[in-house]
């Protein structure tokens, strides 16, 4: 059975749902905190990054949680082809180190403070990618999904004009922020935080490294969904769309690495 | 007109405490950080502004900061970090509407921090600490004071 690495820093708060929502589909995980001795990730076969508040934010989201050894493992882990996926704190950690989007051995983005400030709502997300990666195997293209934010510095955005256009040629941009319809508008609230192209997601070249700001583990099983009719336990137990990012790790996993 | 206000906190400040720890551990020797709070007010006219802007307490409490219009330099290498593409709409809107304070046009926020750097080019280390640690140029801005 493929083994998850959930790793903790101190100000994660994320950490036990993301794990639920690893073994909900087949995989192990295991909280991994900060200071264990960090030669043992080498036993895990994929790492997320889940969501929270590591070291407050301090000086800026996620830019100390970068700094931590730690991540140098994972840096090399990411290289050799392991799938890592940061959820919203995690996020911010990825695009920090640099390894999203991954183009230059540099930063290259950032996850900027939102326009409007926090926010905490659901949101919809687009699937826009032509290409499948380690988290979209089972999403066709326009799919919408529904997820939560809760953000405050979730703004992707960029100097480097050229950047966007190899996203997009890359197709790295994999979720959009979107309105019920999946009309990509770029106006608040449809558009949350004022993120450039309305992006939520975004993968490195390799697409074996994904940043994503909403919370697909809050969106894992339909009794979390606002909207949802249950007309059982056991439908709330079902599946949702969220899930197949899980799902996608554990397929790249076990046919793709 | 433009006016300035730097706040620092007279209580331990945990946010500089965790930056001078993630600089030594990233290698860098700096003996100690400083950070202050920095606000510029693009203002139409200055009635006592100085000293009415001091007095808000949204943005100067106290029980635990101290404030001043002057930049005091507590390092040997000063860096101003500001966010290039926020409005600060929230703080305007609140000092403006609600504590109203009209003769303010804009506002920009940002962070100065001291550095007290003994070995070496202290300008040179403080640069490499700016770019690695301290500022993020896709969003941000920097100024040596």
């Amino acid at each position: 059975m493929n083994k998850i690495a959930v790793i903790y820093f101190p100000g994660t708060n994320c950490e036990e749902e993301t794990k639920r929502s690893v073994e909900s589909v087949g995989m192990k995980a295991d909280i991994f905190r900060w200071n264990f001795n960090p030669k043992l990730l080498a036993k895990y076969d994929g790492y997320i990054l889940p969501g929270g508040w590591s070291y407050e934010d301090r000086i800026r989201a996620g830019v100390i949680s970068a700094r931590d050894p730690i991540m140098e493992m994972i840096k090399e882990f990411a290289k050799s082809g392991k799938p890592v996926l940061g959820i919203c704190n995690g996020a911010q950690i990825l695009v920090e180190t640099g390894l999203i989007p991954g183009l230059k051995d540099e930063i290259q983005m950032a996850l900027a403070p939102n326009f409007v400030g926090f926010r905490d709502f659901w949101v919809n997300l687009k699937h826009v990618s032509k290409k499948k990666n380690a988290f979209n195997m089972f999403y066709a293209q326009d799919e919408l999904i529904p997820m939560p934010i809760a953000h405050g510095e979730g703004r992707f955005t960029t100097k480097d004009k050229s950047l966007i256009k190899e996203l997009i040629e890359n197709n790295q941009i994999i979720f959009k922020y979107c309105d019920k319809d999946g009309e990509v508008i770029d106006k608040y609230p449809v558009n949350p935080n004022g993120a450039i192209l309305n992006i939520a997601a975004i993968t490195n070249k390799k697409g074996n490294v994904m940043a994503i700001m909403p919370h697909p583990e809050r969106a894992n099983w339909k009794k979390q969904l606002p909207d949802k009719n249950l007309s059982s336990y056991e439908d709330g137990e079902s599946k949702t769309p969220a899930r197949r990012i899980f799902e996608s790790m554990k397929y790249f996993l076990e046919n793709e690495s | 007109m433009k006016v300035e206000l730097f706040v620092r906190l007279i209580i331990p400040d945990t946010i500089a405490i965790t930056a001078l720890n993630a600089m030594k551990k990233m290698g860098f020797e700096v003996k100690s950080v400083v950070r202050q709070d920095y606000y510029s007010f693009e203002i139409t006219e200055n009635k006592d502004f100085e000293e009415r802007i001091k007095k808000v307490d949204v943005l100067v409490n106290y029980n635990k900061h101290r404030a001043a219009n002057r930049l005091e330099k507590y390092g040997n290498v000063n860096v101003l970090v500001k966010n290039t593409d926020d409005q600060n709409e929230g703080l305007l809107n609140v000092l403006r509407n609600r504590l109203g304070f009209n003769e303010i046009k804009s506002i920009v926020k940002g962070t100065l921090w001291s550095l007290s750097i003994d070995a070496g080019d202290p300008l040179a280390i403080a640069e490499k600490i700016t770019n690695d640690l301290l500022y993020n140029k896709h969003y941000q801005e920097i100024e040596v004071l």
